[in-house]
């Protein structure tokens, strides 16, 4: 059965002060359920993205407690968790169900509540992205092993750190005009600079922050103006030393290859792309695993600024998870929600002209996970 | 908060006192932290070893927004290390300034203490690294 987008919503991305995490997905839920012209009945299936409930909110349960919330009690309903990949997990898991022909319509609310907690405690959260025994009981947070392979990048490609800089620059820029965006501000080259070192030599202007959002999409075998042609994933050993190659993100490659398989095209192919752009050593190793360019070149492109709306293939319409923001387990499939946007026309003033294919990636941790989606104007 | 009750820790410490690796018998590999299956041959005769305690810098940051518990301690090294058998394992390291840092450095292991749980938990101690002026 083919796979459409029948409704998607979002909220803004941002400290939600008066909202808890059930308002987030509720709101969203009902933005999608009401795009999609659907009776809440006819939904047959909902899954509920989220990767630090337990953690931050002391909520678990997320599948029965939102369902219920919607009013939809009674209905089949599961939390999926794949840290920062959450949200892409569980759209691919709705995609299988209706491809396989066992569900019809299929709610998919991917939501994180992070604004509550102390900024220590948010690292301390991160870090549960990774291994607790070998590296955040050792000391090592989230963003320390991204310093340290940006500290390898650097040396073996004798890359200029600003190329890599110009990751962040890009989301920001494309940010600008996003209504749901966290920071519709630009970001310089030289705010990076001076902003302090989260791990060195990583600045902190160089990864995501704290924000509560949550974003919904109705898939459906039905009807839908958007196909979801391709649905990956793949995993890689899940700490970053033991693999062969540190600056080789296996997990996004294999299944970008998978998902170009299933759709039948090529990296060439794709309009633009929204990456999980958690910091920006991550963006340049993940276009290199997606093919986009040869293995140790992705600084330059990011340096040549491509990515900009402007750009013939725009990279994170919408801020990505720099600018848009960074809810983690939400980050998926808000990615699904901007790419629905773009090609159904939907996208404001972040509009894109004549495109026709997007991919999204998400990506768990270090690349421990990695989902690939192709969509497709219909 | 306390993140390690007793037995957790008393289990773990195989890898926080005495960092063990396994070795595939069948095809010779290496690996750290230990592993049950090997990912290479599929054999599941591996044995355990302890782990050198010397090797050098692959790279290395310094964490300045880290875990909670370690908050007190901050801004601290942390290094990624190739050890002499070719398996790597990341870690503080001790005794040395931020100037002094460089990738390549030889680093031998040593036991410190990390972080308390809490006022009335165990004190944890954790395998660290620090310069190893003797060479290899």
């Amino acid at each position: 059965m083919p796979v459409y987008i029948r409704g998607f919503g979002l909220t803004e991305v941002g400290e939600h002060w008066n909202k808890n995490l059930e308002d987030l997905a509720v709101e969203a839920c009902l933005k999608a359920i009401e795009r999609a012209n659907i009776d809440p009945k006819e939904i047959d299936k909902i899954y509920i993205a989220n990767a630090l409930s337990q953690y931050l909110n002391r909520k678990g349960h997320l599948g029965a407690l939102i369902a219920d919330a919607i009013g939809l009690a009674g209905k089949p309903a599961i939390h999926v968790e794949a840290a920062s990949a959450s949200g892409g997990v569980a759209v691919h898991e709705a995609f299988t169900d209706i491809k396989g022909g066992i569900k019809r319509n299929v709610l998919v609310c991917g939501v994180e509540k992070m604004s509550d907690i102390l900024p220590a405690y948010i690292y301390t959260a991160r870090a549960l992205m990774e291994d607790w025994q070998h590296l955040t009981a050792i000391g090592a947070s989230f963003e320390a092993i991204e310093g340290m392979l940006l500290r390898l990048y650097l040396d073996r490609y004798n890359a200029p750190h600003e190329n890599i800089m110009n990751a962040a620059v890009i989301s920001h820029k494309n940010a600008l005009n996003a209504d749901h965006a966290q920071f519709k501000r630009p970001l310089t080259i030289e705010s990076i600079k001076k902003s302090p070192y989260v791990a060195d030599p990583l600045h902190l202007f160089e990864v995501t922050t704290t924000g509560d959002g949550a974003a919904a999409i109705v898939l459906s075998s039905e009807s839908g103006d958007v196909e979801i042609t391709a649905s990956s994933i793949a995993t890689d050993k899940f700490r970053f030393f033991e693999r062969d190659d540190l600056l080789w993100l296996e997990s996004v490659y294999l299944a970008a290859q998978d998902a170009y398989r299933q759709a039948k095209v090529s990296h060439a192919d794709i309009n633009f792309l929204e990456l999980h752009d958690v910091s920006t050593i991550m963006s340049v190793l993940e276009i290199e695993a997606l093919g986009l360019v040869e293995k140790g070149q992705g600084h330059v492109l990011f340096g040549n600024m491509i990515g900009t709306l402007d750009s013939e293939r725009p990279i994170n319409t919408f801020g990505g998870l720099k600018a848009r923001g960074d809810p983690i387990g939400a980050t998926g499939v808000y990615q699904i929600v901007e790419i629905a946007m773009q090609l159904s026309g939907e996208a404001g003033r972040n509009q894109l002209d004549n495109v026709k294919t997007g991919l999204a990636l998400s990506v768990g941790g270090i690349g421990s996970s990695s989902v690939v989606h192709i969509l497709k104007k219909r | 908060m306390t993140y390690e009750m007793v037995p957790e820790y008393w289990r773990n410490a195989k890898i926080y006192l005495h960092p063990t690796g396994t070795m595939c018998k069948k095809c010779g590999a290496r690996y750290f932290p230990p592993r049950k299956i090997c990912p290479k041959c599929g054999s599941r005769d591996l044995e355990e070893y302890p782990l050198p305690e010397k090797g050098k810098v692959l790279s290395w940051t310094v964490v300045r927004y880290p875990p909670d518990m370690f908050s007190d301690f901050a801004p601290y090294v942390l290094g990624l290390i190739e050890l002499d058998d070719g398996t790597r394992i990341v870690a503080q390291i001790a005794d040395v300034s931020i100037d002094e840092v460089k990738v390549g450095m030889r680093v031998r292991m040593t036991i410190r203490r990390a972080f308390e749980e809490g006022s009335s938990g165990i004190i944890r101690y954790i395998y660290k690294f620090v310069p190893d002026f003797e060479g290899k």
